[in-house]
């Protein structure tokens, strides 16, 4: 645990928000003085839970993490994946209850971030509540995508969709490129993201690796033929919002 | 936990070389059902008016430890009305 402002932790938010923004000196000056406690989570670790009152943000420095709810049965449904610079409970700073759970994937260096430090800085700098407004938007557009796939796609685009979604990004925050990137997420718990059996997201995956669209080797996932890929699930990035998106 | 394969014959033969991860053979009769009736559900509406959809499962040593079949048969009336 450490408190710091000056070891850059709050790098990786600036990193995040500059994917989807344009920041000022005056601004990225003020994320990184915020204080944040640094810790080190084991995978599997839940970070909120569904009822609980936090008072603080969790922005993730590195490693996995994925929003969820359980239901009767032991039935889970997966929201969203996180990765370095997001801010998976920012919702906590408005809306005090949690609504469902944040745990990670896999182990994961988090830095917890007072409310009250978030609420003077988005008082002080009203263009960074316009930023953090604009990616809880974003996080909106996201699902309204998720949506449409398990309301609408097939197995099959629902996976493709899902890479596209990952790969970009992951790319947008500098931990992707070449259509090659990290992913620590088991076939349990794609299923669990996008409606499917465990077993049928294997026997999809097994079919885009047959049609030559993708390798999947220990825990990376290479994008053999992104245009295929994409055109396959009708994926369009727009819902993403991304301000840079680099060519590969 | 062992690993069990399935198998699908939908239009063809697709074997499953890589299994899945599972409790035990309970846990994967209950897969096979679900995969099968979630093939189903994609396939029947682009399919044809006949269409069989068969699932084998199979242990590490190769044995069959459940087979399931699904047949959708679609008959149109020989009666049609004509606007």
């Amino acid at each position: 645990m450490s408190s710091a402002p000056d070891d850059h932790s709050l790098d990786m938010l600036i990193r995040k928000l500059e994917s989807i923004a344009t920041l000022s000196d005056e601004e990225r000056q003020a994320i990184r003085s915020l204080p944040a406690k640094t810790r080190v989570l084991q995978p599997r670790q839940d970070i909120v839970r569904d009822g609980d009152k936090p008072s603080q943000c969790c922005l993730i420095l590195d490693g996995w993490a994925y929003r969820y709810k359980l239901i009767g049965g032991g039935r889970r449904q997966i929201f969203s994946f996180h990765v370095a610079g997001d801010i998976p409970d920012l919702q906590s700073l408005r809306l005090h209850t949690m609504d469902h759970s944040l745990a990670t994937l896999t182990q994961a260096t988090v830095a917890f971030l007072p409310h009250e430090s978030l609420r003077d800085l988005t008082t002080r700098f009203p263009s960074l509540t316009a930023i953090l407004w604009r990616d809880t938007l974003i996080d909106a557009a996201v699902f309204r995508e998720w949506m449409t796939g398990m309301g609408r796609r097939d197995a099959f685009e629902r996976i493709a969709h899902l890479f596209c979604e990952l790969y970009l990004k992951l790319q947008a925050v500098g931990l992707a490129q070449s259509y090659r990137c990290p992913l620590p997420i088991t076939q349990v718990d794609l299923g669990d993201a996008l409606g499917l059996s465990n077993v049928h997201v294997n026997r999809v995956l097994q079919e885009m690796r047959g049609r030559g669209l993708i390798t999947l080797h220990s825990g990376t996932l290479v994008i053999e033929a992104w245009d295929e890929l994409m055109r396959a699930c009708e994926f369009d990035p727009t819902y993403l919002h991304l301000e840079k998106r680099a060519a590969a | 936990m062992p690993r069990y394969f399935f198998d699908v014959h939908d239009s063809g033969p697709q074997f499953d070389d890589r299994g899945t991860v599972l409790a035990g053979p309970d846990e994967a009769c209950a897969k096979a059902k679900s995969l099968l009736a979630s093939i189903a559900h994609e396939d029947i509406p682009k399919g044809a008016d006949q269409h069989t959809f068969m699932a084998q499962v199979r242990d590490e040593d190769g044995n069959s430890i459940y087979a399931a079949t699904l047949t959708y048969s679609g008959i149109r009336s020989q009666r049609q009305r004509h606007p």
